[in-house]
């Protein structure tokens, strides 16, 4: 299992497109991959999931893999919220 | 019963007259009803759960390649549609407790909704929407929705009769797939009717109580042109509506037989006729109205159509870049206008909010704003011309709500950073293709623009704003009905005004257009050719009509109208010349 702190940069948090777009990355990846929120734990497979944890912009979230390509799959759903979701 | 006759009345939003059966659509959220399935019938639930949703994916997949502007939100609920997690639960549900799809849907994203409700943040709240969005969409569609109709042929399409329609309604259900519309709710200016007479789809709104009224299925004759409808007519009706029908189309052929003739004046004069657009994709619709090009893109209403996103840059880019691949004459894109009645930030009303930060004065309070549309607007010009030979487009940039010089400089100023900044990236422009211009819309800018264009050699187009210099000339509040009959428009002030600001205009080499809703207004337009303006802008749907009469006048006729105009002092006099003179020009329709 590998996992990571990330920080939601974007201006005005985790809504539906970063949402879809963590998604689509996660997808590619054979791994068990999950975001963790106020010690929820979600399917970072899953929009409706993801978008109902509600994660304001500023906050810390956990990102966890666990399988073949654990390290990959952290490593790019972070490189996601680094770039902001690509949204700014 | 259900086939009886029945008549209503309404206003009609969006011309035309067409037969059709009627489909109840139930437009905001749904509420669905809950029963049990048998046991045997659990297996058929889940599958054609599946099956519903294939097609559904199928059909925004082809929406996405047709309408690439909202590709982005298409996407978000194909994600949802593929969602491992909530598909599952929906299964699970179907098969444990024995629910329709229908039911089991509903309760799985209602509990979704119920989280995101206790939110605080106003923001990731809204999400809800999205939910709501997509909850609607699958229920929809399980419950036989309009997809049967997207097979067959086009005269089977329905009309639609619901309470309201959203913007989502329609692109999800909507477009290309019925024949008319009736809202029970619903005013001539809300998006859904806009979009809608763009669309060419006939629709009447203000129509109450139809709704419960109605069945599916009844045979319906909706005739919006004089806001009346007839559900499940008799023969004398139908024999009555064939007639109106053939004379109808026969004169709505004559106007598109203008399509492609110039809007010019008996003795030679040419108007150019531009049209105003709101939503992006409307632009694909401009030219077979036989518009030279947009005069006026409302880019605010990328903001205000988009309830989901507070749009990126990156949003704006792809909406600007839309656009400039879709055009190849001329494009406006206006500034953000917000303020006035088009509020983003409730917080930010006050008693007069047309009086307030509006237009330039909002963009230059809130720089990051302002900075972040130019920037766009710039990178999808750059990207656009690299791949495509755009030599004949002319991309104009207009400021809204002007008052004073220096507001055009300071803009003009970021403009110019953004554009050297843009140049550090690798990104040129060719300033033959781009064009800066102001809204003459407050009377300072009007009584200032000869300093005005002689200090900011940059602008090379005004456009005259008439709904709001109205306003401001004769201090009518737009909104209050106690005020707006009192004056008639024909007040000699503002044919002045018109008059010194063309006079202005064209000794410096400036174009002048009308974009108000004057510019459709018939005798107005014919006016304003006989001031000397150079452009009108209008919604596509009034293009014919005025090209129809521009190339009925002679345009030395109308200026010694216009310099006989100039010597009157009287409102009264003036208006009684005018119809005198000018009536005979207007086309018997209606």
């Amino acid at each position: 299992m590998v996992e990571t702190k990330a920080i939601v940069k974007n201006k005005v948090g985790f809504h539906s497109r970063p949402a879809t777009r963590v998604r689509e990355e996660a997808m590619k990846y054979k791994s068990k991959i999950s975001l963790i929120y106020n010690n929820q734990e979600v399917n970072a497979k899953s929009v409706i999931e993801m978008i109902t944890l509600a994660i304001p912009p500023g906050a810390e979230v956990i990102i966890r893999a666990e399988g073949e390509d654990e390290k990959e799959a952290v490593e790019a759903i972070l490189k996601l919220f680094e770039a902001k979701f690509y949204e700014e | 019963m259900k086939n009886k006759r029945r008549v209503y009345k309404g206003i009609s939003a969006s011309y035309g007259i067409v037969f059709g059966n009627i489909y109840k659509f139930s437009g905001g959220d749904v509420l669905p009803t809950r029963f049990y399935i048998g046991e045997k019938r659990i297996e058929k639930e889940v599958k054609f759960f599946y099956k519903t949703l294939e097609k559904i994916k199928s059909d925004i997949k082809s929406k996405a390649e047709a309408f690439p502007a909202i590709s982005d939100i298409l996407k978000i609920q194909l994600a949802l549609l593929e969602d491992e997690v909530l598909l599952k639960q929906i299964e699970d549900l179907i098969r444990e407790k024995k629910y329709n799809a229908i039911w089991a849907t509903y309760e799985v994203i209602e509990e979704y909704i119920d989280k995101l409700e206790q939110v605080k943040d106003f923001y990731l709240k809204e999400r809800v929407l999205d939910l709501k969005d997509i909850r609607k969409i699958i229920i929809s569609y399980l419950q036989g929705g309009l997809y049967k109709n997207k097979k067959s042929k086009s005269e089977d399409k329905p009309i639609i009769v619901a309470k309201e329609l959203y913007p989502s309604d329609i692109v999800h259900f909507l477009l290309g797939n019925i024949k008319g519309f009736i809202l029970e709710e619903g005013s001539l200016t809300s998006h859904s009717v806009i979009i809608a007479k763009s669309l060419e789809i006939p629709g009447i709104v203000g129509c109450k109580g139809i709704y419960k009224e109605v069945n599916n299925e009844d045979f319906t004759i909706l005739d919006a042109i004089n806001g009346k409808i007839i559900v499940n007519p008799n023969n004398s009706d139908l024999k009555k509506y064939n007639e109106i029908k053939i004379v109808y189309e026969r004169q709505q052929e004559e106007l598109k037989s203008l399509r492609n003739l110039q809007p010019i004046t008996i003795d030679g004069k040419k108007l150019t006729l531009l049209s105003n657009i709101e939503l992006p994709w409307e632009i694909t619709h401009t030219s077979s109205y036989g518009a030279e090009g947009v005069g006026l893109f409302r880019s605010e209403y990328i903001y205000l159509t988009n309830l989901r996103e507070n749009l990126s840059e990156t949003d704006q880019y792809e909406v600007y870049k839309f656009l400039i691949e879709s055009e190849e004459r001329l494009l406006t894109i206006r500034l953000f206008d917000f303020g006035g009645d088009k509020i983003i930030d409730e917080s930010s009303t006050t008693d007069n909010s047309f009086l307030g930060i509006r237009g330039a004065r909002y963009l230059i309070r809130y720089r990051d704003i302002l900075r972040s549309q130019i920037t766009a607007i710039y990178k999808a010009i750059g990207d656009v011309y690299k791949y495509k030979n755009k030599e004949n487009l002319t991309i104009r940039i207009s400021v809204p709500f002007v008052t004073d010089i220096w507001e055009v400089e300071e803009i003009l100023d970021e403009i110019d950073k953004v554009k050297s900044k843009l140049g550090e990236q690798g990104y040129s422009f060719d300033d033959k293709n781009i064009e800066f211009g102001i809204m003459v819309e407050i009377p300072s800018t009007a009584i200032m623009l000869e300093n005005f264009l002689k200090k900011i050699e940059d602008i090379r187009f005004i456009s005259i704003g008439t709904n709001d210099l109205i306003q401001f000339m004769f201090a009518i509040d737009r909104r209050n009905e106690d005020v707006t009959d009192l004056y008639s428009l024909y007040q000699p002030s503002l044919f002045k005004t018109f008059y010194n600001i063309v006079e202005v205009a064209h000794s410096y080499g400036v174009k002048v257009g009308v974009c108000g809703e004057i510019a459709s207004d018939f005798i107005f337009a014919i006016l304003l050719l006989g001031f000397g303006v150079d452009e009108l802008s209008m919604a596509v749907g009034s293009i014919p009509y005025i090209k129809k009469i521009i190339r009925s006048v002679k345009y030395e006729d109308i200026r010694s109208i216009v310099s006989k105009i100039m010597t009157m002092d009287n409102s009264k006099d003036i208006e009684e010349f005018i119809n005198l003179k000018l009536y005979k020009y207007i086309p018997k329709m209606k």
